[in-house]
């Protein structure tokens, strides 16, 4: 093993984030970052670490403190690398490691090494770090014991970010793959309602899963940093250290499942014309583009998850934490809401960021014999007509299954919201694809590769549209929206008038634009 | 024959750097013609604006006896481009990508269906119904971007640097075909840095140097017949020769290689 080449090796990673602050957009998520981090810093080490201490010594339950804090931050951190893509997209791949001198073990050993170096990781063990030095300061645990503990933790978590992000990227390759992916992403999403509805009804059940608990790597890590004598000693350390050997085979298996090539042996050339059929009612002017974006998005992973899990949100939106007890027609008022994010929910990815998945082949748009503003008319029409598809899907289940007394003016005030909500946000994503894009790789699965101002869109218009609907419903109540029923009619012409400026508008700024996106695109800010 | 292309006075600037300076050539129609500089004298930033994706800060542009910034959607349709970068939509397999190209030139189907199985047996991609772009070698991307560049026939033929990773086979193909093409009147505009290729393919060549200043243009058959060309009062036997005494390149020593 060559250390210094492995070191050489994380220096150069860090060069490179640096050499990205040299952008404007680099210094900006800079400046985020470093404020973020901050903040995040300063919190650890009062309320995370030593004042966590403190409530843990004159509280006198250290351990169940310790495990909470470092329970926390361990799903914090596989949160954070997982879904939104911090520290786990190798910054060095195997194969652009081999140009170095550096043997199989090595690289290995290198591509890790820099992985757990990444700022995500180093923030969540300064965190970690916070309550082991808060605990050795007012005496509930030892310094070297604790400084092991929490480095162990890292290990661990990392190991386990890294193997669901690789489980992920083998799974979005397979055949099928992407279903089960959407199913656990489900899972994901409900299991913890699930379990808090059971941990309440079922007596001793929160007792069993805290016994189970003990075993799990946040947890032997606490009885290390608390119990430092011999017993506890041994068995935290044999529980990290079995945790850490287990991580590293699943990670191995996982990484040569997901390193294998995929299947594309010699085939002949089959005409699939239906997306070419699909595309034909927008004239042969615009059908080839929007039948190109059509076998694009179905092909994209990140894309199909989205479409996916549109409908499970939209239900976890409306019935979920916004829900209001007593009448179920509040539950109606919410939907209108939720509703109006449907079409933009399963198509927010590729909206938002129209040429995003395009790359170089960007500058073919303007090879073509059409004029510009064709181009951002089929992209957004493309991404319309893909929205509007989860909409008659999403009213006919809410009319089927709601729990809501029916009324027949639900159906065209939610008709309306949809339709209106669609127009409304794909109107200002036509804004965010022209003024903020951004290169995102086809082959990504996982993370939030969107820019500040989609970023903004996608949340800002939940949390307007749910909030809205929780205040109509708090100050007006369900009797009297239903009355207006035909508001949301008269919503979807105001939206459908406001798309089609934003269209015009647009255009002409993507054409007096194009050179800015097209270097946006190529990475060259 | 009307000229393929004139160029007159054309700038192209990035802000505060010039990449292309007052710019006037013509290339007659029916050639082969060589566009030569070094790295970054503004070759790809002036096909960019002859072939419309960059908008030339100034200066006027024909294109086959047309002016370009007035109808450039009609000149689009008689000009095939195989851009520096390829510009392929690497989500897609070779067989779309080249209907879509083909569609999008206004073929009909049936013509775009026969073009695009035709094209993919000559560059040797008939097996390939399976596999996106993105998994093609680097020259199974070149020959897929030339593929897309002459499927709807065109008169005026842009390429950057088009022989840059293919096999000598493949190369001998397009050689061919650029020969078949430019008897059949119509023109081929390329750049390259291969100069033997310059020599053997093209009748005409342009030079520029850095910010895209024409420094000489003429006719270079005679290199061909193991003649010279005459310039500055000296006689160059190779295009190489003329090139780094144009642009003022030199050959450098390092004693320690």
């Amino acid at each position: 093993m060559d250390p210094h080449l492995v070191i050489r090796l994380a220096a150069l990673r860090y060069k490179l984030l640096w050499a990205q602050t040299r952008t404007r957009n680099g210094r900006i998520a800079l400046f985020l970052v470093g404020y973020v981090s901050g903040l995040l810093i300063l919190l650890a080490f009062t309320a995370g670490g030593l004042g966590a201490a403190m409530v843990a010594v004159r509280s006198g339950k250290a351990l169940a403190v310790a495990q909470i804090v470092l329970g926390s931050l361990f799903l914090n951190g596989i949160l954070a690398s997982v879904v939104t893509g911090f520290g786990i997209n190798s910054a060095f791949s195997d194969t652009a490691l081999r140009r170095f001198a550096l043997n199989a073990g090595e690289r290995l050993a290198a591509r890790h090494l820099i992985g757990i170096l990444e700022p995500i990781w180093i923030l969540i063990l300064g965190l970690d770090l916070g309550l082991a030095i808060g605990f050795y300061v007012f005496g509930a645990g030892g310094f070297w014991l604790g400084i092991v503990a929490v480095v162990l933790l890292l290990i661990a978590d990392y190991l386990v970010a890294r193997s669901l992000a690789t489980l992920i990227e083998w799974l979005s390759r397979i055949r099928g793959g992407t279903a089960i992916l959407a199913m656990m992403l489900f899972g994901a999403c409900v299991l913890p309602g699930l379990l808090a509805n059971r941990a309440a009804k079922a007596h001793g059940f929160a007792q069993g899963t805290l016994r189970a608990l003990r075993f799990s790597p946040p947890f032997a890590a606490a009885a290390l940093l608390v119990h430092p004598d011999a017993t506890g000693l041994l068995s935290g350390l044999v529980l990290l250290g079995g945790w850490i050997v287990l991580l590293v085979v699943v990670l191995d298996v996982l990484e040569r499942q997901a390193a294998r090539p995929r299947g594309s042996a010699a085939a002949a050339v089959v005409w699939d014309s239906g997306y070419d059929r699909v595309a034909s009612i927008f004239g042969p002017e615009m059908a080839p583009l929007v039948a190109r974006s059509l076998r694009y998005y179905s092909r994209s992973n990140k894309a199909r998850i989205n479409f996916m899990l549109a409908l499970p949100a939209l239900a976890i939106l409306t019935f979920g934490p916004a829900a209001l007890p007593g009448d179920p027609r509040h539950k109606f008022v919410i939907a209108l809401g939720s509703f109006a994010m449907a079409g933009f929910l399963a198509t927010a990815t590729i909206c938002t960021n129209q040429f995003g998945f395009d790359a170089s082949g960007f500058r073919r748009y303007f090879l073509l014999p059409i004029a510009p503003e064709v181009i951002l008319r089929a992209s957004s029409y493309t991404t319309l007509l893909a929205g509007a598809l989860v909409l008659p899907v999403a009213l006919v289940l809410w009319l089927l299954f709601a729990p809501v007394p029916f009324n027949w003016r639900m159906a065209p005030m939610l008709a309306g919201s949809a339709v209106g909500g669609l127009l409304l946000f794909n109107a200002l994503s036509i804004w965010t694809s022209v003024l903020a894009p951004r290169p995102v790789p086809f082959e990504t699965t996982f993370g939030n590769q969107l820019s500040l101002s989609a970023n903004l869109l996608l949340f800002g218009g939940l949390a307007a549209t749910i909030g809205g609907a929780g205040a109509l419903d708090h100050r007006v109540g369900p009797d009297r929206v239903l009355a207006y029923w035909w508001v949301p009619l008269l919503a979807v012409l105001l939206a459908a008038g406001f798309y089609l400026l934003s269209v015009r508008r647009g255009a002409a700024l993507f054409t007096g634009r194009r050179e800015r996106i097209l270097n946006a695109l190529e990475g060259r800010n | 024959m009307t000229p393929a292309i004139q160029i007159s006075n054309l700038t192209k600037n990035y802000g505060q750097t010039v990449a292309v300076e007052n710019l006037s050539l013509t290339a007659p129609g029916g050639t082969i013609f060589g566009f030569l500089g070094p790295n970054g004298s503004g070759k790809s930033t002036t096909i960019g604006c002859l072939t419309g994706l960059l908008d030339p800060t100034a200066g006027e542009i024909r294109i086959l006896g047309e002016p370009f910034h007035d109808r450039s959607v009609e000149l689009k349709r008689r000009m095939g481009v195989m851009p520096e970068t390829l510009g392929l939509f690497d989500a897609l397999y070779a067989h779309e990508f080249l209907f879509f190209q083909a569609r999008m030139f206004g073929l009909d189907e049936a013509t775009a269906r026969r073009r695009v199985g035709e094209l993919l047996n000559a560059m040797e991609l008939e097996g390939t119904g399976k596999k996106r772009l993105s998994e093609f070698s680097a020259g199974m991307r070149k020959r897929v971007a030339f593929a897309a560049a002459v499927i709807h026939k065109p008169e005026l033929l842009f390429l950057d640097e088009p022989f840059e990773s293919i096999d000598p086979a493949g190369v001998a193909v397009i050689k061919q075909w650029l020969h078949g093409i430019v008897a059949q009147g119509r023109t081929v505009f390329l750049t390259t840095h291969v100069l033997e290729t310059v020599e053997r393919l093209c009748s005409q060549v342009a030079i520029i140097t850095r910010p895209g200043k024409l420094v000489w243009q003429g006719d270079i058959t005679a290199l061909d017949r193991n003649g010279s060309i005459a310039h500055d009062g000296r006689e160059f036997r190779t295009l190489e020769e003329l090139f780094l005494h144009l642009t003022g390149e030199r050959y450098a020593q390092l004693d320690w290689l």
